[in-house]
């Protein structure tokens, strides 16, 4: 059920595509209800493309969001999204007959085009923007640039630093092409200033400090949101991007869960349960009544994907976190490529190497430019920008296609390299950053450190990774990391809330008194709310009403609300006693957490009909 | 020489005026003893902007929910620069849609400084230097669903997007109901033996509680209204449910943190649009936002864990125009919001203040003591002066409070109870202080409350950076070689940028440039005395010094640029500010000048 269009995608995808054609293309083969949520910066098109069931007709039913495409580098997200719509009929298309599933194949189309069509700076995944790096009242004026003529822009290892620019690196012990933040604990002595390709162009001491960049769209959603950090913008949502994913969510109730293909990890590494902001009320990580819900649904993805490592970010200000913290459903996210395999063995799958952490937390927001290790290859003003680095189809490819679960975590550089793109940080160890750099060298998005003599800035080194080198399986591989994607979301499908609304049961308890039961079941695994929506309270209650005159009502509200309904058979259940002549009707007005309402006649009968 | 004609203007002016009445016509009659709807408000803005095309210009930043216009009078004097060029003011009131007198507040503004301009010396220099930039009514719908709609004094202070209150699925279906026809939503009582209210012998406007052992008569039921929606309760689901006081960026909180957040920020058609045109603005040095009630000049942070992110030299600022704000708003107390109020998160003068760096006030307008300039209850137990006003007070209070609006509003703001047949509730009484009361500014002392905000407002405008070259002195150092050192000075209080801005990188610092003719700037920074022989050089750009923490309030900086160039040639320094109207001063290198 491989469909051409997706062949092409995985196996020899065009330098630049036309996003729009390639989405509708998909949507017609696979029978997808194609909607335009919103515009990008540059008047690209968002798309969002349904399967399954259309809510409008069947209020209970609940769906699961995919979106991809938030960070430019992450161009394989794009191309799992798609496929995911190619392949996902085959693979849940009984749960599609009750359930609803969306995808946002690309929410930053502009940084996608930027990206495959190797533009300056295709290190900066966001949405361009004019933005004073460096406070000096003059904008962009002083960007990367390929300073040695070899087509790309790397990273510059400089020895002999201006006094602005500290040295904060050694060479790795082993390998001399890895490099760590020094550990003045451990006496290592900084050799160098690891700083992104450029000149001191206007003068101030500074180098490349203030290129082309703007929104990162992954830090520009509210809940963590850092207000005046380099890539936040200005307010949260303040990217037409992300306003439009957030005000199409909030009109779309029937969204339960949310995944994400990003550049973080939130199925490998749970999140941290219990812990809150600032407020104390507003969670860092998941609500402590929610972890067994994510738990369960993150075994699942190990045990699909074989995962047991992924890249950590911080989430200050992500989708995926705004998702769960405001939006209030369970929410995940995976960089779906999390590791190089390893050349030499399979076997040895173990830890990737010693718990040594070479660095500092960078791309946080802050102007962590060449102060701190970007991630080689793919922090913040990181990376080549010359050509299409990394791309799909580049470079020679890693070796047979693996088949589902059976990679990630082998051997030593098996586990935690920084996938993310802007994660910022780096391999945990020399080990995994030598596997990381062999890796890149095969994919060609990693450049060999060369001597060259700087003019401003003397001796330097001019090499490293590519502008999200780490973000992009091998050609050979790509194929094979989707089906347990696949399946992922069809599991996801599976454990959606399934809510049924029985038929008011009516019992007679005296010749005019009659106790009329309402119930709902939920069917699904996961509860209708789970903990932080009920914290939320975004989403409605289950709502009953029972349309009986004061007179009548012997019991019971007239309206009842339940918040939540559990999952594996979990019932809300509304009871009246009401008084009433054996024959005579009542309205019953149900609304299963959504605004659309069923109604039924109620008879005051043993039948209920 | 330019000092003493200035001087001399002022002293002619003066001399004119001296025998006159102080008192300016406005080419725009309008009564400041009464309050006006959104439509009544806006029209007297159009108005002025028409009478003084000179000073007023009118610019529609949008609309509101249910589609009022919402229009910013930018108020400058073109003779001396468009706005842009000098620090301003942005003044505006009535984000809450019941807190009204803000907005004839804003009014006011409008209609002092164009009937001032030319006739007041000190408005006239005050709009020579500065602009204002006047949005009577951040929220019209609310505003005009209070005036055309039985209300209280405390609701409709929402905007106007439905919200589900009572989360049925259904929008608004349940508001209060104005039962006995008054055009307010006062009070339900019912008779009832468990009750735990009598009502005053003496009295019986009053219902007032009994003690813990002791039975009353009365239950309260309320606020005047039906359930509508047949689920049992009554008034549950009103119109509106969004604050759009908590819908700014800064320390923005979801509504389970921040009750009235709204879905995200500046989600609001309202609130977005006045978050553009100010963020467009970066010459906005100042911010008042109008308020009611209970006598208050409110500066950030709203929340306790902000507190740290307010330096000591911003506080110094806020500080002293606050104190003068209490001299010249009797029984205003100057206070921080989380402190001293209440905590907010997503307020719009914590966005403007902590997002954007700009010195920003609230006013709660309406100090209860204002009823008799005086302390509501003076007994000793009361603490005396500024006890009790906003949160209620004690029975001497309350007995006093009665006093003032049977003595001085003849009754005007209370409506005699009623009785009425409830559907839900059988026989009830209904009535008690209408919409008029509590909060709202008795109309008598409304245009004196007016202008003492409006006075308050011109100190904190005034106060915006006025910078000027104190002195330049060129040296010879060398053959060709000179210094030329320079001291900018501020006469005002408030610094031409912001510790906030400084620290948090908004916006552009402010820059000194120099510029040489036929010469080089060898090296360029700062000295502590204006002779000291050593200065402190920076490392790059020496033609380009960046100033983040800009010149301080009254205080100032020297700077000194050592230049090569031939003998009488021109330097050219050039001080540039976000928030202060630029500097340029040319210096001719010769020994000694």
């Amino acid at each position: 059920m491989l469909g051409s269009v997706v062949a092409l995608a995985l196996l020899s995808p065009q330098a630049v595509e036309d996003l729009g054609a390639r989405t509708r293309a998909i949507a017609e083969s696979s029978k997808a209800v194609v909607e335009r949520m919103g515009t990008s910066v540059e008047g690209r098109p968002i798309h969002v493309l349904r399967y399954g069931v259309d809510p409008a007709t069947s209020p209970a039913a609940k769906a699961v969001l995919v979106v991809a495409g938030i960070d430019g580098r992450a161009t394989f997200s794009v191309d799992a999204a798609f496929a995911l719509c190619e392949r996902i009929g085959a693979k849940a298309g009984e749960t599609l007959a009750r359930s609803t599933l969306y995808v946002v194949p690309c929410l930053n189309p502009d940084a996608r085009v930027r990206v495959l069509g190797g533009a300056a700076r295709t290190d900066f995944g966001g949405a361009i923007g004019a933005f004073d790096d460096d406070h000096d009242g003059r904008v962009d004026e002083d960007g990367p640039r390929d300073v040695n003529g070899d087509g790309r822009i790397g990273w510059m290892r400089v020895f002999d630093p201006p006094r602005d620019v500290p040295r904060t690196h050694v060479v790795g012990k082993d390998d001399p092409r890895t490099h760590h933040v020094a550990e003045a604990g451990k006496g290592e002595v900084a050799q160098f200033a690891l700083v992104i390709e450029g000149m001191d162009g206007d003068g101030d001491g500074r180098v490349a400090e203030d290129g082309i960049d703007g929104v990162d769209l992954d830090r520009n959603f509210p809940h963590l949101w850092k207000e005046h950090a380099r890539t936040s913008g200005a307010y949260p949502l303040s990217a037409p991007e992300t306003n439009a994913l957030v005000r199409w969510m909030l009109a779309h109730e029937e969204i339960a869960s949310v995944l994400v293909y990003g550049t973080g990890d939130t199925l490998v590494n749970v999140p941290e349960a219990g812990r809150t902001d600032v407020t104390k009320q507003a969670p860092l990580g998941i609500e402590t009544d929610d972890k067994v819900w994510h738990d369960a649904i993150a075994d699942k993805f190990k045990e699909l994907t074989g995962q047991k490592k992924a890249p950590k970010k911080d989430l200050s200000g992500s989708f995926v976190a705004w998702a769960y913290a405001q939006y209030g459903v369970p929410a995940f996210e995976t960089p779906i490529f999390v590791a190089p395999a390893d050349p030499k063995s399979a076997a040895a799958d173990g830890e990737g190497g010693k718990d040594g952490k070479d660095g500092t937390e960078g791309a946080d927001g802050k102007d962590a430019k060449g102060a701190t290790e970007p991630g080689p290859g793919d922090g913040p003003g990181a990376g080549p920008g010359g050509g299409p680095g990394g791309g799909p189809g580049a470079g020679p490819g890693a070796g047979p296609g693996r088949g589902p679960g059976r990679r990630g975590g082998r051997g030593p550089g098996g586990g935690a390299g920084p996938g993310g793109g802007d994660a910022g940080k780096p391999a945990e160890s020399e080990a995994e950053e030598k596997a990381w750099i062999e890796y890149a060298i095969a994919q060609s998005s990693f450049t060999p450190w060369t001597a060259f003599t700087h003019p401003q800035l003397g001796r330097v080194e001019i090499g490293g990774f590519a502008p999200g080198a780490r973000l992009v399986p091998p050609a050979a591989e790509r194929d094979a990391l989707i089906d347990p994607q696949v399946a992922f979301v069809a599991a996801l499908l599976e454990k959606l809330p399934r809510l049924e609304v029985a038929a008011a049961k009516v019992e007679q308890v005296d010749a005019a008194v009659w106790r009329v039961t309402a119930t709902v079941t939920n069917h699904g695994f996961l509860p209708t709310t789970n903990a932080i929506g009920l914290k939320v309270r975004r989403q409605l209650p289950v709502v009953f009403r029972l349309d009986v005159a004061d007179d009548a009502l012997l019991s019971g509200s007239r309206v009842q609300r339940v918040d939540t309904i559990a999952g594996s058979g979990g019932e809300a259940r509304a009871t009246w006693l009401v008084v009433g002549a054996s024959g005579s009707t009542l309205k019953l007005t149900i609304r299963p957490q959504t605004q659309a309402a069923i109604t039924h006649d109620v008879r005051l009968t043993e039948a209920g009909r | 020489m330019k000092r003493s004609t200035i001087l001399l203007g002022l002293v002619l002016a003066l001399a004119t005026s001296a025998s006159a009445q102080p008192y300016q016509p406005s080419r725009v009659p309008i009564a400041f003893d009464r309050y006006y709807d959104h439509d009544e408000l806006l029209a007297h803005v159009r108005a002025i902007a028409a009478a003084y095309p000179e000073l007023v210009r009118l610019e529609s930043i949008g609309k509101s929910l249910q589609g009022r216009e919402m229009v910013v009078a930018i108020v400058n004097a073109p003779k001396t620069g468009p706005d842009t060029a000098k620090p301003a003011m942005w003044i505006d009131g009535n984000v809450h849609g019941n807190e009204i007198q803000a907005s004839e507040a804003v009014l006011y503004t409008l209609w002092m400084l164009t009937k001032s301009y030319g006739n007041n010396v000190d408005l006239t220099k005050l709009l020579d230097q500065k602009s204002f930039y006047l949005l009577v009514s951040q929220n019209p719908d609310g505003r005009a669903y209070w005036f055309a709609h039985a209300n209280n004094s405390s609701s409709s202070r929402s905007n106007q997007r439905p919200v589900d209150d009572d989360r049925d699925g259904v929008f608004d279906e349940d508001p209060p109901d104005d039962l006995d026809g008054d055009g307010s939503i006062t009070q339900m009582w019912k008779a009832d033996p468990d009750g735990r209210f009598v009502r005053d012998t003496k009295d019986p406007r009053v219902f007032r509680r009994v003690g813990d052992t002791e039975t009353g008569e009365w239950t309260m039921l309320g606020s005047e209204g039906i359930d509508n929606d047949g689920d049992g309760d009554v008034n549950e689901d009103d119109p509106g449910g969004d604050d759009m006081n908590r819908n700014w960026p800064s320390d923005w909180q979801p509504e389970h943190v921040q009750f009235g957040a709204g879905p995200y920020p500046l989600s609001h058609p309202e609130t977005q649009a006045v978050a553009r045109f100010i963020a467009a603005r970066p010459n906005i040095g100042a911010v008042q936002s109008y308020h009611n009630s209970g006598g208050m000049i409110l500066r950030g942070p709203g929340a306790d864990y902000l507190d740290g992110e307010y330096a000591a030299d911003d506080r110094r600022a806020y500080d002293e125009i606050a104190k003068v704000g209490e001299l010249l708003l009797p029984y205003y107390r100057s206070m921080v919001i989380w402190k001293d109020l209440y905590t907010v998160h997503g307020g719009f003068v914590n966005w403007t203040a902590e997002g954007l760096g700009i010195f920003s006030f609230t006013n709660e307008m309406w100090p209860a003591e204002k009823a008799f300039q005086r302390p509501l209850d003076e007994s000793p137990a009361a603490g005396g002066p500024g006890g009790g006003g906003f949160f209620g007070g004690s029975q001497e209070q309350q007995d006093r409070m009665w006093t003032f609006r049977d003595r001085l509003q003849f009754g005007a703001v209370f409506k005699d109870y009623t009785e009425y047949q409830h559907p839900q509730y059988g026989k009830v009484l209904v009535g008690g202080l209408n919409k008029w009361s509590s909060r709202v500014t008795p109309t008598f002392m409304l245009e004196e409350e007016c202008h003492r905000n409006f006075a308050f407002t011109m100190l904190h405008a005034d106060h915006m950076a006025v910078l000027a070259v104190e002195r330049s002195q060129v040296r010879r150092i060398a053959d060709g070689l000179w210094s030329i050192t320079t001291t900018i000075a501020n006469e005002k209080i408030l610094p031409s940028r912001s510790a906030r801005a400084a620290d948090r990188n908004i916006g552009v610092p402010d820059l000194l440039t120099c510029e040489v003719q036929g010469g080089t700037v060898v090296a360029g920074g700062t000295v502590r005395r204006f002779d000291d022989k050593a200065m402190d050089v920076v490392e790059h750009e020496p033609a380009r010094l960046v100033v983040n923490r800009g010149i301080p309030g009254r205080g100032q900086r020297i700077f000194r640029f050592i230049v090569r160039a031939p003998e009488g040639a021109n330097a050219t320094l050039r001080y540039t500010a976000e928030k202060a109207v630029d500097l340029e001063s040319t210096v001719e290198l010769r020994d000694g000048l």
